[in-house]
């Protein structure tokens, strides 16, 4: 009963719901029960609020009872939200030692608008420290395991989110992608995982890593649980400077119509630049086997150029340490988050530095000092700079390619889940795992991942990554759906049904 | 010649306030090393002053957003010292910030090592 209903999708949880064959109260017990079951192998929550999640469930089952209309189309169904996001009076760490027991006294916008839409959440899930990593393993709780194999990554930042989708812990997750944060840990345990168009959804309450490519998104197990997620947390807030005033793009009417699996007069772009050496066999034969499925589906595929993408990853690596140096100077052992050696002898300079010190990690300390050293007025120019007119000729790369195609294609990540501890010591190599994302990121373009399939070489889950312009998110949208229709089809089966039992 | 040294490593740690141990800088020094290395990839096809390429700071262009001045609701004072490592008088207790040398601010490598950018701040020279 209980494997019966982890194993729904969203939408067919909230159908039953609302029509009262099944509870919320009882929906979001056997997601509890399941995290209880397994999360000591998985390690995807940092925090799990049984009592809220229960009590947001029965209120949900007590609208319903009493015959008024769910509040949304998601209402009853629990999710998994990313410890980068505040939560009133539940504990909000973003994977670090100096937030440890921090309480928000506030709703992030995404937090707010899902419990205004009776969407259950059931706790809050480990990530690389500030969302700077990409496999957790920069989380100061220890790593998060991948549900296909618990030896390996569940990619990063947001490995917690997306191990809790492919744990069968939740339906639905929330991540965060400033440089492929949600759309790699989807690609590396077969979820689905979408960064909106930057601005289409809040960043108030998101705490700040990179402010010009930090975005949040929705992650599930299949397009459309995705999409309905997508229009729940979208849309334009006050507060959030940068939230484009924009109406939601219609998401779900796009995956429902992309269901129909026909792509007929969909032009279809595949990225050149994204295949070769770095990438792994098994990720390009079933990337190559994705794009001959969109073709047979009646997609028109062009291959495009985007000659200036080599350079996304160097300019990233300028970027968004320099507004991480700059974000994380607010993290000053003064208003909130950890403090040492304050022994009434030191200053406040010496306390700052000292807290610091014991509250980041290795990669957060790496990257404030790259960021530090890329603003540094002898090395401005060549550092930051040129990055930020690398973001320009990358815009411009995507632009001339959206003059040709509706979409872009390309593998999501170069290789498949990686064992536990195997980049840990050479940031350069942990670095590549986003190498096919960034550029949705400086652009500010809709991107997202949908699992292609299994690689034949390790058996292991490997995404395509869909790319459409900035606020056409209904297009990547409906070529998903369309290419998971075919995927299941040919498969028999829903893709994570293949999963091992854990 | 490596393009940063671990001199430069610690005296950029001490700028961003990381109070950085000798283990840290034998190991962080020589992976900037690799990653400035990776990143000056950049400078083959922008040099960060060409007027042809403007630079992008921002995906959405956008300059100031403005709200209208009118009183809304915010924190409580309780709720915006709930966090805080020490309160006292319903302020946010801090040590001590006056008659000090701060840190690290007398031991600048020699010149054309990087510095941070003008903060409008007074700083003491050594």
């Amino acid at each position: 009963m209980n494997s019966e209903l982890i194993k729904r999708t969203a939408a067919e949880l909230a159908a039953k719901i609302h029509t009262g064959e099944l509870s919320s109260v009882e929906v979001t017990q056997a997601h509890l029960d399941r995290i209880a079951k397994v999360d000591d192998q998985l390690r995807a929550f940092l925090h799990v609020d049984a009592e809220g999640a229960l009590a947001a469930a029965a209120k949900v089952d007590a609208d319903i009872a009493a015959g008024r209309a769910p509040s949304s189309a998601l209402a009853g169904v629990p999710l998994a939200l990313k410890d980068v996001l505040t939560t009133r009076g539940i504990p909000t760490t973003c994977g670090s030692k100096t937030l440890e027991g921090w309480i928000p006294p506030y709703d992030a916008t995404v937090t707010r608008k899902l419990r205004e839409a009776g969407v259950v959440i059931v706790g809050k899930t480990n990530m690389d420290e500030f969302a700077m990593g990409s496999s957790t393993e920069n989380s100061a709780y220890g790593p998060t395991h991948n549900p296909w194999d618990t030896t390996r990554i569940p990619g990063g930042s947001g490995g917690g989110s997306s191990a809790s989708l492919a744990g069968f812990e939740a339906p639905l997750a929330i991540g965060t992608d400033t440089g492929g944060s949600i759309r790699q840990p989807g690609s590396v345990t077969g979820t689905v995982g979408v960064k909106p168009t930057y601005g289409g959804v809040s960043r108030y309450g998101l705490v700040a890593f990179s402010s010009s490519l930090d975005q949040a998104g929705p992650c599930a197990r299949t397009v459309l649980d995705a999409a309905l997620l997508h229009e729940i947390i979208a849309g334009h807030d006050p507060l959030d400077s940068t939230s484009i005033d924009a109406p939601v793009p219609p998401v779900v009417a796009a995956a429902k119509q992309g269901a129909n699996a026909d792509l007929t007069g969909v032009k279809v772009g595949v990225v050149k630049e994204f295949r070769g050496e770095g990438y792994q066999a098994g990720v390009l034969d079933s990337f190559e086997a994705a794009v001959e499925q969109l073709r047979e589906l009646g997609a028109e595929v062009v291959e495009v150029s985007c000659p200036h993408f080599r350079y996304a990853l160097p300019a990233y690596y300028l970027i968004s340490p320099s507004e991480c140096s700059s974000n994380l100077a607010r993290f000053d052992a003064m208003r909130y988050g950890l403090r040492v050696g304050d022994d009434g002898t030191r200053s406040a300079e010496e306390v700052m530095s000292l807290s610091r010190e014991a509250g980041f990690g290795a990669e957060v300390k790496r990257r404030i000092i790259i960021g530090t050293y890329a603003l540094s007025s002898g090395y401005y120019d060549a550092y930051y700079g040129s990055a930020q007119q690398v973001r320009t000729l990358i815009i411009r790369d995507f632009e001339a390619a959206y003059q040709q195609v509706d979409v872009l294609v390309s593998p999501t990540t170069p290789t498949t889940a990686f064992k536990i501890g195997e980049r840990v010591d050479d940031p350069m190599s942990m670095y590549l795992a986003d190498l096919c994302t960034i550029p949705a990121n400086l652009a500010g373009n809709a991107a997202m991942s949908v699992p292609s399939g299994l690689s034949a070489d390790d058996g292991l889950p490997v995404g395509l990554q869909i790319m459409a312009p900035a606020l056409a998110d209904e297009r990547m949208y409906r070529v998903a759906a369309a290419f998971e229709t075919a995927r299941d089809a040919a498969a028999g089966t829903a893709f994570l049904n293949q999963i091992p039992e854990l | 010649m490596p393009n940063i040294s671990r001199d430069e490593v610690a005296h950029l740690a001490k700028l961003a306030r990381l109070a950085v141990t000798d283990a840290e800088l034998d190991t962080f020094a020589p992976q900037l090393d690799v990653i400035l290395e990776s990143v000056a990839k950049v400078g083959e096809v922008a040099n960060g002053k060409d007027d042809a390429v403007p630079p992008t700071s921002h995906a959405v262009p956008l300059t100031n957003v403005f709200r209208d001045d009118v009183v809304r609701p915010s924190l409580t004072q309780q709720e915006a010292l709930a966090g805080a490592p020490a309160a006292e008088d319903g302020r946010f207790r801090v040590p001590r910030i006056l008659g000090e040398e701060p840190p690290g601010w007398s031991t600048r490598p020699s010149e054309g090592g990087p510095e941070a950018r003008p903060s409008g701040r007074t700083r003491k020279e050594a």
